[in-house]
């Protein structure tokens, strides 16, 4: 039983960023914006959070400081993939190169002894009292921003499908023309959508950094921008959809760190995400190609 | 006048530089050291006997042959994204092959290695040009998942199974002295040099000269036009792909064979991204690759002895490389805008 409970509580951590993420991808990608840039624009903020915090000793200051930089890093990539239209991919791994190497750079250039201080403030976590032993431990306890994640899957559900401005970003998406023709400039709704993404992105790079763990190190995202990725492709841009493939992801993850006491090879464990996460987004393709074909 | 045009062409390229040493220059400013001395350090620690030329060089074919193998994919069209992987399946090859053969001869051997090393470099590209050719999957999450998955997998390889008895990281069996790449004609270079040369040429050769180099170049510039025209391009895509990869199993074949004498635990630490990068500075250009490859090497190792005299790590090489990508994608884009607004 507390295996289950163990296992339901690190699922919940272990899906949060990933949750975060993705939902910014999704207002990136319906937009039609292609952003593989999400990788480098949560290390920014894992980065700058846990900078900031430790001088500051204050949790909100680092996540404001890490969403502010997310959304810089976000700006940054949507000048030269809106603005300039150069390739989104090339942009996007550049960017993630560049956040990676300057981040590696700046933790050793500084004293390398803030990054894995006591002196960190962490992200507070809520305590809810629901009276049941078990209800407490299953919900009760987690980081502020977690309770946040789930908010906003119906905040970005309600903010895509039932407000002008989403139906403006989703059009973006499909037809930028008739945007335009409509009089609303599709670039200037892609820079937003590339800000939501960046403030999103930012929360999930917090979360790592000042929840899941307090520290920073080298590229401790580890792909979790790709897998928030293939999150988004296989929901097909659905927030509701994201939110139960994010958390299968971060339940394959939390799966691997429960298994790893007992025995099997550390390695296999961390293949797990990964696998399952490529191997979805295949029979997902395949399957759509399929109905697609039979549908003519 | 001759010259002026041409230099009119070039702006684009030109100022791009120009930005790169002026930002450069800055971030050494923002180090709290001055630029030009810094410039001097990375210089003298590159050049300033034969040996340190020699060590210059003889990285060169890292980053030369992963950029090439991120880009031939490219100029069809392909973001070959997990040069990663391809490396590090040919180099575990390489290193696994000297386990169950060993002629005895040094140049059957190696060449026996290598051509492991490319066959599995180039299936590890096949499935993922596979799954977008035939059912649209993007290749970059593709490749990428791939490269964390085969990371993990020769990880765990090495650690368990095919780990040395007795060694204290995870490593396979040291690769036999009969295995080893040699150098060249007994001097401090080595033979990896021979390597680049072949596919320089044979890419700027295969570019310039052949129907396929042309038809490869069509696909990557206007997949609609290429269909039209008759060129089947999914197989051309297919077979970019299987080049890049294995390119990139060749490298990780001479990283096996003559860097490492083995394959172990943290084989790759992210070369196929700074192949990438070498590649998107030069524009999927061969020639271009070269000189980029070379410019990087001169970066990565004068660094090494910019941080003996200064107080910058040498991890501000990697910064330097981005810092170009960026100009150079800024480059690109603008020059056309300039045509556009002169109709």
């Amino acid at each position: 039983m507390s295996v289950f409970i163990s296992l339901w509580q690190m699922t919940v951590i272990l899906s949060a960023p990933l949750v975060l993420c993705a939902l910014g991808g999704i207002i990136s990608y319906q937009a039609g914006v292609v952003n593989i840039a999400m990788e480098g624009i949560m290390l920014s903020s894992c980065f700058v959070s846990v900078l900031v915090s430790y001088y500051s000793h204050s949790a909100l200051l680092g996540l404001l400081a890490g969403m502010l930089t997310s959304i810089l890093v976000s700006l940054f990539f949507s000048f030269f993939a809106v603005t300039l239209k150069a390739n989104n991919f090339v942009i996007g791994i550049a960017i993630n190169i560049f956040v990676s190497a300057v981040t590696l750079f700046l933790s050793r250039f500084l004293p390398v002894a803030i990054f894995n201080s006591p002196d960190i403030a962490a992200i507070q976590k809520l305590n809810i009292d629901l009276k049941i032993e078990v209800l407490n431990k299953l919900f009760s306890g987690y980081s502020v921003l977690i309770y946040l994640a789930v908010i906003l899957v119906f905040v970005i559900h309600y903010l895509l499908y039932k407000t002008p401005f989403g139906i403006r970003l989703r059009a973006t998406g499909v037809f930028p023309g008739a945007v335009r023709t409509a009089g609303k400039n599709p670039e200037k709704i892609r820079y937003l959508a590339g800000i939501i993404t960046g403030v999103l992105c930012g929360l999930a790079g917090t979360q790592l950094s000042l929840s899941n763990v307090v520290l920073f190190s080298r590229d401790m995202t580890a792909g979790r921008g790709f897998i928030a990725f293939s999150a988004i492709l296989i929901a097909g841009g659905k927030p509701k959809r994201v939110f139960l493939i994010s958390v299968l992801f971060g339940f394959c993850d939390a799966l691997a760190t429960q298994l790893k006491s007992t025995g099997i090879p550390t390695n296999f464990l961390s293949l797990i995400p990964y696998a399952v996460a490529l191997l979805t987004l295949i029979l997902v393709n395949i399957k759509e190609r399929k109905t697609a074909e039979e549908g003519m | 006048m001759k010259m002026m045009d041409k230099l009119k062409k070039r702006s684009g390229t030109i100022n791009a530089v120009i930005l790169i040493l002026i930002s450069w220059s800055i971030l050494f400013f923002l180090c709290g050291e001055n630029p030009v001395q810094v410039v001097g350090y990375i210089m003298s620690g590159s050049f300033k006997d034969m040996s340190a030329v020699a060590s210059v060089l003889n990285k060169v074919f890292l980053f030369f042959l992963l950029a090439m193998a991120y880009a031939i994919p490219d100029q069809a069209g392909l973001a070959n994204v997990g040069i990663d992987g391809q490396f590090i399946a040919g180099g575990f090859f390489a290193a696994l092959l000297p386990q169950f053969i060993n002629t005895g001869n040094l140049m059957i051997n190696v060449g026996l290695s290598i051509i492991i090393a490319m066959i599995f470099g180039s299936l590890w590209a096949f499935w993922p040009a596979l799954l977008k050719v035939k059912y649209g999957i993007n290749e970059v999450v593709t490749t990428l998942l791939g490269n964390y998955i085969i990371i993990e997998l020769t990880e765990y390889m090495v650690a368990y199974p095919l780990r040395m008895k007795g060694s204290s990281i995870s490593r396979m069996e040291f690769v036999p002295e009969n295995f080893e790449l040699p150098m060249l004609f007994s001097s401090k270079f080595s033979t990896s040099l021979i390597f680049v040369v072949i596919v320089l040429l044979a890419a700027m050769w295969y570019n310039k000269r052949t129907v396929k180099g042309f038809e490869a170049k069509m696909v990557g510039r206007n997949l609609l036009f290429a269909r039209q025209a008759g060129i089947n391009t999914n197989i051309v895509s297919i077979k970019a792909m299987m080049a890049g990869g294995a390119i990139a199993g060749l490298a990780g074949a001479i990283q096996a064979l003559y860097v490492n004498h083995t394959f172990q635990s943290g084989f790759t630490s992210d070369y196929g991204m700074k192949g990438m990068l070498v590649a998107l500075v030069a524009m999927s250009n061969p020639l271009g690759c070269l000189v980029i490859a070379i410019l990087f090497c001169i970066l990565q190792v004068g660094a090494i002895s910019m941080q003996l005299s200064t107080d910058i790590p040498s991890e501000i090489a990697a910064v330097l490389q981005a810092i170009m990508i960026f100009f150079v994608a800024a480059k690109s884009a603008l020059v056309i805008r300039q045509r556009r607004t002169q109709k």
